[in-house]
């Protein structure tokens, strides 16, 4: 759980604080000039009992707490509290299309697709042992490899043995729709992490896709990977280097990433685009999408002014009332 | 024995400056005292004689109706008459061989300058202490006082002194010997350690906040004295709250705290606190053999006084 200010230099208002306890104290000065000298303190005071707090602290406190209260109140408090990754159930949704075979001129050794699996397994040991996660991979269709299982180590084994799919295309909304048909009946936070070098060319409109998930209440944190086409040489009218051709790959499923495709399903599901152009960047991208807490953010300005106001209507009612004096 | 004629040494201070508060304290001594003067010269002249301390042959004189008739001198009675007949009778005038102190242990802290009467705490309290040093000169006896608070503010060690009754009246008047706090046993201990055996000590005080460790010394002083009375100067605030005040901030004179207090919902609690309070000073005194009366600041003390030298005189 963390807070956030917005307006920080409001609290420099706390000042405010050191004047009221001077006012209170000058007040209190002319006030007990008001004061009836009792020679009898002495059996006053046992009637009267031990005061744990007296009255003239009381009303102190009172004040500093309410002035303590408005002046956190009117910074925009917000309180953000932080899920922990066990309060989370996770599909992995990894692009499994030949384009993920390239290696980016090294970058993804031995490819990108083995990079992505390899990012996963290594994930599975940081994450804790109850986390339950699936498996989805797509090309130009979408597949269950694994439901929601905390068996880790079968996943690992199946992440192993994730392959190119030979379906031509790349049916990101097809992957989104079978990874929320994997979450829609967990109860904890439902995220699916997205590892796609390409753009939805296949399948599901996206934007149907992204109206279910949403419904659904699915986060999407997405990773691009690779780097640009003409980086690597590749156009829709040259031809693929040997290694891919040996995949029955065509020049279709080198569609460019699309970074704004990926940005908005992030954005319109609360969740993150990154985009890696090597292994350690897809590492950490990974752990960045699995490991991100989710976060709660609950505006407390409201709840704080409220409570400033009734510390000092509480303030005035006991100095209408039981502490109301004569003179 | 031999007397100062008080009168006398107020007519002499009169030629001189006399501070308005010493002459208005003067005349309340005057309006209080006469009687008290005539009891306790009764008292010291004749009961403590009997109780066989070390006398001296005074004289004769005639028998009058007040005199006790076992003071007759039968036989000189019947040698000075003329005839067989005893015509006239005549007492043997004792003198008690006696050097007695009255010393006064005045409560002049802060919770004494208090009154919601006619008059404070210690302006009553002043009356008491001035009638017992008239008393005690014009009966001729030593007088002294010791003012105290936190200490001993002004100590007049007992004397016979022509000018003691002005100088103890000129001290009482003194503003600069009043206020603070009140620790009575630096009074006692004072009393204790300065005086004689043969000293009645008075302590004149509303025993309010007088501090800690005093009931052995006053222990210890009811053992050492002729007597010792304890008097108790209220006013009736420190006993009783009246009806229908509600809410007010009240200060502890000493300390200075406030706090504020709806005195509606204590009355009835105060009054039992404060009778208990009184009761466990009552209780202390009587503990150890000394005498204690108690007076509200708008009743008369005289009586209580005069009631404790009448069971003091025959009860020892």
């Amino acid at each position: 759980m963390q807070i956030s200010y917005t307006y920080e230099n409001v609290n420099l208002l706390i000042v405010l604080i050191g004047l009221i306890v001077i006012i209170h104290i000058v007040t209190l000065r002319k006030i007990e000039k008001r004061t009836i000298k009792f020679a009898n303190y002495e059996t006053l005071k046992r009637v009267i009992g031990y005061e744990i707090l007296h009255k003239n602290y009381l009303t102190l406190t009172l004040r500093i707490a309410a002035m303590f209260l408005i002046i956190v109140g009117i910074s925009n408090l917000t309180l953000i509290i932080i899920d922990t990754v066990s309060d989370t159930d996770y599909i992995f949704a990894i692009d499994t299309s030949s384009s993920m075979l390239t290696s980016d001129n090294g970058t993804f050794e031995p490819s990108r697709l083995e990079s992505a699996k390899d990012s996963a397994i290594h994930l599975m040991g940081k994450v804790p042992g109850n986390t339950k996660i699936g498996i989805v991979t797509f090309a130009g269709k979408s597949y269950v490899k694994s439901e929601l299982t905390d068996d880790h180590k079968e996943l690992k084994l199946l992440l192993r043995e994730i392959t190119f799919d030979s379906v031509a295309g790349t049916a990101i909304g097809d992957a989104l729709i079978t990874s929320s048909g994997l979450l829609v009946n967990t109860s904890k936070k439902r995220v699916v992490t997205l590892i796609t070098d390409g753009r939805n060319n296949r399948g599901v409109d996206l934007g149907e896709s992204l109206k279910y998930i949403i419904t659904n209440n699915i986060t999407v944190y997405a990773i691009g990977v690779g780097l640009r086409n003409d980086t690597l040489n590749i156009n829709q009218d040259s031809e693929l280097p040997s290694h891919l051709k040996e995949t029955n790959a065509t020049t279709v499923e080198f569609q460019e990433l699309n970074v704004t495709e990926l940005k908005n399903i992030a954005n319109q599901t609360n969740g993150e685009y990154f985009f890696v152009t090597n292994k350690d960047e897809l590492d950490a991208a990974f752990e960045s999408a699995v490991l991100a807490k989710d976060t709660t953010r609950i505006p407390l300005v409201k709840y704080i002014l409220i409570l400033a106001a009734l510390l000092l209507l509480i303030e005035w009612g006991l100095g209408a009332t039981k502490y109301k004096t004569i003179p | 024995m031999k007397a100062i004629d008080i009168k006398d040494e107020e007519i002499r201070q009169s030629k001189l400056h006399i501070h308005p508060e010493i002459k208005n304290l003067m005349h309340e001594i005057d309006v209080n005292v006469k009687r008290l003067v005539d009891e306790v010269r009764f008292i010291l002249k004749y009961k403590v004689i009997f109780r066989g301390r070390g006398m001296e042959f005074a004289g004769l004189r005639e028998y009058i109706i007040s005199d006790d008739a076992s003071m007759i001198d039968w036989k000189i009675s019947r040698r000075v008459s003329t005839s067989k007949k005893i015509d006239k009778l005549y007492v043997r005038v004792y003198e008690e061989e006696r050097d007695l102190n009255i010393y006064v242990l005045l409560d002049t802290s802060e919770t004494m300058i208090f009154g919601t009467q006619d008059k404070l705490k210690t302006e009553y309290a002043s009356v008491i202490a001035g009638s017992l040093v008239y008393t005690a000169i014009e009966v001729g006896d030593k007088a002294g006082i010791g003012m105290f608070g936190d200490r001993i503010h002004k100590n007049i060690p007992p004397s016979k002194a022509s000018d003691q009754y002005y100088r103890i009246l000129r001290e009482l008047s003194n503003q600069k010997n009043y206020g603070g706090g009140c620790n009575l046993y630096s009074g006692l201990k004072t009393a204790t350690s300065s005086l004689d055996s043969k000293s009645i000590v008075f302590i004149i005080s509303d025993f309010i906040n007088v501090g800690d460790e005093w009931e052995d010394l006053l222990k210890a002083a009811s053992s050492k004295f002729e007597g010792v009375l304890g008097i108790m100067v209220r006013d009736i605030r420190d006993s009783f709250i009246p009806d229908d005040l509600g809410n007010f901030r009240m200060s502890d004179p000493i300390t200075k705290s406030v706090t504020d207090v709806n005195l509606d919902r204590i009355r009835e609690k105060y009054r039992m606190e404060a009778e208990k309070q009184e009761k466990n000073i009552e209780r202390i005194f009587k503990d150890v053999h000394a005498g204690f009366i108690k007076c509200y600041t708008n009743e008369p003390f005289i009586n209580p006084l005069i009631k404790w030298f009448n069971m003091w005189g025959t009860g020892r």
